[in-house]
């Protein structure tokens, strides 16, 4: 046999075995091929389920790994808290004067009074000024200057806010040295920035009305005029003149406060809220903005009082009673925050008209009954709302007028348990010590 | 076409089976990211033959180390003599490499071309050839060197 028949002979059983062995083996059925899709799609539900498993189990990882992290960062902070010094309670000495009943600063001389904070705030006020402190705790120093001249020095802090009630204004402070003065006769506002940033809150303008560096204020609500100038003594511009008030004179002043800066650039600036409108609806807040408040009266005049309360925006209507109140108007101011009752009776203003409809009846001499039993609707209808506290305040006190400290105390009571650091809180606790002392 | 390969391969219907099911859920798993949706066919054949290599590898290592190794052909329902024909070849079959020994099922047993052998196994044409050939000169030495096998073949060639 040659080599090439051998080769030949080897691959023919190769040849006949490889097609034995295809033959010779099973063939698969379509049963099999079922029970192994079944197998499959068995395997595969289960890898589903240990997916949706391992995806619980991850989520829940991640939730304990959060919860874990916000322990630590709330166990950190409380650490850091305990080792930073609790803001101190503020404590002042007075110089010149004394604290009556209320927080209210009598002068002993004639030189002025001065108080000094422990946080180095300093407070200094000319002969003659009506002054209190209304409330003195760790989170908030509110002063109130009834007339007269002060200036401040009040030293920043992050835990502590300064509110300053000048008149009808309110000065909310920012690290600063200024001097604020009110005089209710001519009503005229000032205030001289020497440093940092004020913001001002006053009853010209719809909105705030921010300070800085060496910027003076001065609001003249009898001639509803506002001026902003940015230098010392600005004097006359938009008809506006500072009246002279003897708490002005420079020789009265502390020396921290006399410092002057060389020039007499003078620039005014608008108001932020003075708003370019002076057509249409909201046009008299526009005016009230820019001071004019006797065009809102003249047109009200010249269009008659109810059909100005029967066509002015929700707006307008709040902006009259506002300009009625400042010009002495209860009668005009009534009418109008009952007209925004009556015709926006679901908006946020006929709530705050309730409360205004109070301090309407407030200026009133007979008013005072009124006044409460208007608080006491505010106060049913919006036991939260923003003018709750000052809605309790007057009650509080109007009651006390009106009936006693006794009859005052439970709202008192109330009054400290809702409002402990409320800016009738001091006169709250005078209230119950008051009636605690007079009862046998 | 996965399990008749699958079969010729590993010689165990059960086997089979159970590798067809591997391949198809790998197949299920891998379906996500398959870019061409036309080529479902040739990605279900590589992943078959990745698994079926990786599966006679296995078994190697589990003869050279004597243990758990799956009985071969217990599970085919033929004549015992060509059960013993069967066993014998496969026998053979497991001597080759993996590689070798799944291009020779493919080709000479699944009747696929030399170029659809190169695509599912992701190797050229002239490596399928090479292969190829070697594996048929090995089994052909080996059939002819074993007395036994050629014997058993003669009765089974005169009984057809």
């Amino acid at each position: 046999m040659t080599t090439k028949s051998r080769d030949s002979e080897d691959f023919r059983a190769l040849d006949g075995l490889t097609e034995l062995y295809r033959d010779g083996l099973p063939q698969f059925v379509p049963a099999d091929s079922n029970r192994g899709l079944n197998a499959l799609r068995a395997r595969i539900a289960s890898s589903r389920m240990r997916r949706l498993r391992w995806g619980g189990l991850r989520w829940s990882l991640v939730g304990v790994g959060v919860a874990l992290s916000t322990l630590v960062v709330l166990q950190v902070t409380s650490v850091l808290r305990s080792h930073r010094p609790e803001p101190q309670a503020l404590a002042y000495q007075i110089e010149g004067g004394s604290v009556l009943n209320g927080g209210y600063l009598r002068e002993s001389g004639h030189s002025g009074i001065r108080v000094l904070f422990n946080e180095g705030s300093e407070l200094s006020l000319t002969s003659g000024t009506h002054a209190s402190l209304r409330a003195l705790d760790t989170k908030e120093a509110h002063v109130a200057i009834d007339s007269g001249m002060a200036s401040f020095h009040v030293v920043q802090s992050k835990s502590r806010r300064w509110l300053v009630d000048v008149g009808p204004f309110l000065i909310t402070v920012k690290g600063t040295v200024f001097t604020a003065s009110w005089d209710p006769v001519s009503g005229q506002f000032e205030l001289r920035l020497q440093r940092g940033h004020v913001v001002v809150n006053s009853p010209l303008s719809t909105g705030d009305i921010a300070l800085q560096d060496g910027e003076r204020l001065v609001v003249n609500l009898v001639k509803a005029e506002t001026l902003i100038t940015e230098e010392k003594m600005a004097e006359h511009v938009d008809g506006v003149t500072p009246t002279p008030h003897p708490a002005t004179d420079p020789a009265q002043q502390p020396a921290s406060l006399t410092t002057k800066r060389p020039g007499s650039a003078q620039s005014t600036k608008s108001f932020p809220t003075a708003a370019a409108r002076t057509e249409g609806a909201n046009r008299w807040s526009a005016e009230l903005a820019n001071g004019h408040w006797d065009h809102i009266l003249d047109e009200v005049k010249r269009i008659g009082v109810d059909a100005a309360l029967d066509k002015a925006s929700n707006e307008d209507l709040a902006v009259l009673a506002d300009v009625a109140r400042y010009r002495h108007n209860p009668d005009l101011a009534r009418a109008a925050l009952l007209a925004e009752r009556r015709r926006f009776p679901a908006s946020p203003r006929a709530l705050d008209a309730i409360f205004l409809l109070g301090r309407v009846e407030e200026s009133r001499e007979q008013g005072h009954a009124q006044a409460i039993a208007w608080y006491d609707e505010y106060l049913a209808r919006a036991p939260d709302g923003i003018l709750a506290v000052e809605a309790l305040g007057r009650k509080m006190m109007l009651t006390a007028e009106l009936a006693g400290p006794d009859r005052a105390r439970r709202i008192a009571e109330e009054y400290l348990q809702r409002f402990p650091k409320g800016s009738y809180a001091s006169s709250a606790r005078s209230l119950e010590m008051q009636s605690s002392t007079s009862t046998p | 076409m996965v399990l008749a390969t699958a079969l010729r391969v590993l010689g165990s219907k059960s086997a089979a089976e159970d590798i067809a099911q591997d391949v198809f859920y790998r197949v299920w798993r891998s379906a996500p990211t398959l870019r061409e949706p036309d080529k479902l066919r040739s990605f279900v054949y590589s992943v078959a033959m990745r698994t079926l290599v990786s599966e006679l590898r296995r078994e190697k290592q589990r003869a050279w180390l004597h243990r758990n190794r799956r009985e071969l052909m217990g599970d085919l329902g033929c004549e015992i003599e060509s059960r013993d024909l069967l066993r014998k070849f496969h026998a053979l079959l497991e001597r080759l490499t993996p590689r070798d020994s799944l291009v020779f099922v493919l080709k000479r047993l699944d009747a696929m071309t030399v170029e659809e052998i190169a695509i599912i196994m992701g190797i050229s044409e002239s490596t399928v050839k090479r292969s190829l050939s070697r594996s048929s000169l090995r089994l052909a030495r080996w059939i002819n060197a074993d007395p036994g096998l050629a014997g058993l073949f003669k009765r089974e060639e005169s009984r057809a």
